[in-house]
């Protein structure tokens, strides 16, 4: 059986120089793939290549068992693949609520709000006017009301205050355990740790960790992380 | 300088061959096309920099064409005649300095509406060139009078427009390797960064487009002289739409782009006019052609594959000196807030916050998503303008002043998501970091803040373990996130603000460089004598980084004391528990 995302040889970077090299990753139905990683190592490429928001180079990236390596990021979105971009990844000159209008949502944001009061009432602000930390859970919250099959969510705590990492965590297990495959970029290794099933280490563009979460510490996750 | 001497060197050559080899009426013929193209030099200067189009510059060389024949008619000697055409230029730079300032000043955003209200003045200009018929002779034009110190425009007059063209080639390359080509780049580039870093960003707009409208304005003189006509369509929309199309076409990013694109044009123009009924439309089709395909130009073309053959060079700096000592006082003292309020639109975010810091050492702000931290340090740098009470740094009041004006205060800003010049390398962000506080006008204009070096930048850049010194050429826009934050970092350090604000100056980082990033902040503090304040989520940085901690929320101060007090007070416990990475 097909896995919810795979990521087959995956080879990419921008324009002529690729700075991701031979990654493959499969995560099914109801996992959560943890990656982490340097700065620099490609975390945020991997995202943008399996978004399609950067072209591959050479491997191929799957949805559900389909090919969607050559689709447009709005024809991988209609086939289910929800992203959350580490930055510039809300429309600042339109309120909170005009941001969580857009698109063909399967779940009102309300469902949310108990989690995230701070929307529900700043739904007539603009989000270019709310702090950083409050932006990433406008986001956050976008993507989670997509209801998408494969989540890809890169660095969504950056900035976030840390009660508020916690909800994250709680939705995306919830989401998870609903069926989703999720991807998670993230430098907060103990928010990482804490729910994802499986890690994927990168360095230098290519995986130099592949073990499942229960085998590797926070520590020994952290140790691989030397600058 | 060969990269300068050279191509001026080969572009005098060549044109000083024309009469000679093509005839006089084909250098005649030259000749106009290359007065377009000084103005589209002009225009290139300002939108290939700073992305502001200008749709109205032969509002300059028009006034300047009339004020050239009028000048020439009254008579007088040569040296009369100069001394008018300074006046002239003295007055457009006036008016043009004037013009930009004010619509840019206090707007960031203000593009758009200059171009349109350059288009409406150049529009007005056009009428009343065409109606004041005794002063232009309306539409039947200004004539009778003789050519520029008597030359033939079919002969001598030839040689003054190449040694204008020459001139302003050989000027606006040696712009373009000085600082001042930097700063230009910075303002398309970010200019909210520009601002913080101490430039008066209206100002450089101002000073740009009085050079485009100068070079417009030369452009109008030498075009009386040589047409012994000057009609209302001098001043017209029609030919401020051509000069763009000429710069667009042969490239605003390059100096001989649009002398490229001007002389291109020109004889194709003139070669298919009598023989092709539709070649204004085949203009139109080859802008659009550019504008989607080639937005470099012409000139981008051909430098692409000239550098297929001969790779461009790095250049050579001078070596590193001792940078100036910043302007900013070094020991301002302690920061306010008395009873502050900030309110955007019905959402009031700050509610009376009032607080005053010690004048030096590390200050972190902690507080839930929302609580007002990232708005406190915007209404310190005038970022945001508060709607109540008073910010004051010592005995300065700081409040609602220009961000360009925080660094002059002492006051130096790293922002939240790291902001720096994405299409400049991390070298170039640097200079313009290096420069910001320091550098005087005239400083711009000469190359040693190339090889400045100041302690908070070589403290940041000589770190073993900062990931910068071996990226100085990589354009900062393809750096991973986390290295944005250290270059942003370095670039604020460099200016050696006595007054560091830095807003989740770790956001994004591992663990260990989040130790490195604190590592760096304490050095910066302790070798400083600076006030630090610092948002940030983390709380064991929180602990072992802070002399004070102050706690935000709901716009308010909650408490604002040791980090052991704070962090054992119940009513901080109740509405923020923190955490650790």
């Amino acid at each position: 059986m097909s896995a919810h995302l795979e990521i087959e040889a995956l080879t990419g970077g921008y324009h002529d120089t690729n700075v991701l090299f031979d990654v493959s990753a499969r995560v099914d139905r109801g996992e959560v793939l943890g990656i982490f990683g340097r700065n620099g190592v490609g975390k945020t490429t991997l995202a943008r290549l399996v978004q399609g928001g950067l072209r591959l180079a050479g491997g191929a990236v799957r949805l559900k068992g389909r090919e969607v390596s050559s689709l447009a990021p709005w024809d991988r979105r209609a086939l289910g693949l929800g992203y959350m971009p580490q930055t510039e990844m809300v429309f600042d000159d339109l309120t909170v609520r005009e941001n969580l209008m857009l698109g063909e949502n399967a779940r009102a944001p309300e469902e949310y709000f108990d989690l995230f009061p701070r929307l529900a009432e700043r739904q007539g602000q603009l989000a270019g006017s709310m702090s950083g930390g409050e932006r990433k859970i406008l986001a956050f919250v976008r993507t989670m009301i997509e209801d998408s099959d494969v989540l890809i969510l890169d660095e969504p705590s950056e900035g976030v205050q840390p009660e508020n990492i916690e909800r994250m965590a709680q939705c995306l297990r919830a989401r998870a355990e609903a069926g989703a495959a999720v991807v998670l970029s993230e430098q907060n290794i103990g928010f990482l740790t804490s729910i994802a099933d499986h890690l994927l280490g990168l360095d230098a563009g290519r995986v130099v960790l592949r073990e499942t979460a229960g085998r590797v510490s926070a520590e020994e996750v952290r140790a691989l992380l030397t600058v | 300088m060969a990269s300068v001497l050279i191509p001026v060197s080969l572009l005098l050559g060549a044109l000083l061959l024309v009469p000679q080899a093509l005839g006089e009426f084909t250098a005649y013929q030259l000749g106009l096309y290359l007065i377009y193209g000084i103005a589209a030099q002009g225009i290139g200067f300002l939108w290939g920099k700073t992305g502001i189009l200008p749709l109205g510059q032969a509002l300059f060389f028009g006034v300047a064409a009339y004020a050239t024949g009028m000048a020439l008619r009254d008579g007088g000697g040569l040296v009369l005649h100069l001394g008018l055409a300074a006046v002239v230029l003295a007055a457009i730079a006036l008016a043009a300095f004037g013009l930009a300032a004010l619509i840019f000043r206090g707007r960031a955003d203000s593009g758009p509406y200059f171009s349109l209200i350059t288009l409406a003045l150049v529009m007005i200009a056009e009428q009343v060139a065409g109606t004041t018929t005794s002063l232009t002779g309306g539409f039947n034009g200004f004539s009778g009078y003789d050519s520029l110190a008597g030359l033939d425009p079919f002969g001598g007059f030839y040689y003054v427009i190449v040694a204008a063209t020459a001139a302003v080639t050989l000027l606006l390359l040696t712009l373009n390797r000085l600082p001042a080509n930097l700063i230009a780049r910075a303002v398309l580039d970010n200019e909210p960064r520009l601002q913080l870093l101490g430039y008066p960003t209206h100002a450089i707009k101002g000073l740009a487009f009085t050079v485009s409208a100068l070079l417009a304005a030369l452009a109008g003189g030498l075009f009386a002289s040589h047409q012994g006509i000057v009609t209302p369509d001098a001043t017209g929309f029609a030919l401020s739409a051509q000069l763009v199309i000429l710069t667009a076409v042969g490239g605003r990013f390059h100096v001989l782009g649009p002398l490229v694109g001007a002389v291109a044009i020109g004889w194709a123009s003139d070669s298919l006019r009598d023989s092709f009924p539709y070649w204004e439309l085949l203009l139109a089709c080859l802008f659009i052609l550019v504008v989607l395909k080639a937005p470099g130009g012409l000139a981008e073309l051909v430098e692409r594959g000239w550098r297929r053959i001969i790779p461009a060079r790095p250049a050579v700096l001078p070596p590193a000196t001792e940078a100036p000592a910043p302007r900013a006082p070094q020991d301002p003292g302690a920061l306010a807030f008395e009873d502050v309020r900030l309110q955007i639109g019905v959402v009031r975010i700050l509610n009376g916050v009032t607080f005053e810091t010690p004048a030096a050492g590390i200050v972190s702000v902690i507080g839930p998503n929302g609580a007002g931290k990232t708005s406190a340090l915007n209404t310190i740098t005038g970022t945001l303008r508060t709607t109540g009470g008073a910010i004051r740094l010592g005995t300065q009041r700081i409040d609602n002043r220009p961000p360009h004006k925080a660094l002059a205060s002492g006051i130096g800003r790293k922002l939240q998501v790291p902001s720096v010049f994405f299409s400049m390398s991390v070298a170039e962000n640097l200079t313009i970091a290096m420069m910001a506080g320091r550098a005087r006008w005239s400083d711009v204009l000469c190359r040693s803040p190339f090889g400045w070096r100041s302690g908070g930048l070589t403290r940041v850049l000589e770190h073993a373990a900062v990931p910068l010194a071996a990226e100085l050429s990589r354009p900062a826009g393809t750096l991973p996130q986390g290295h944005r934050q250290f270059l942003e970092f370095a670039m604020t350090a460099a200016a050696e603000p006595p007054v560091l604000l830095l807003d989740e100056p770790c956001a994004g980082l591992s663990p260990e460089e989040t130790a490195l990033m604190t590592d760096l902040v304490r050095a910066y503090q302790a070798a400083t004598g600076a006030l630090v304040i610092m948002i940030e989520h983390d709380m064991s940085i929180v602990e072992a980084i802070s002399d004070r901690v102050l706690v935000l929320h709901q716009g308010q101060v909650l408490a604002f004391d040791s980090y052991a007090a704070v962090s054992a007070d119940p009513a901080v416990q109740a509405v923020y528990a923190g955490g650790t990475k």
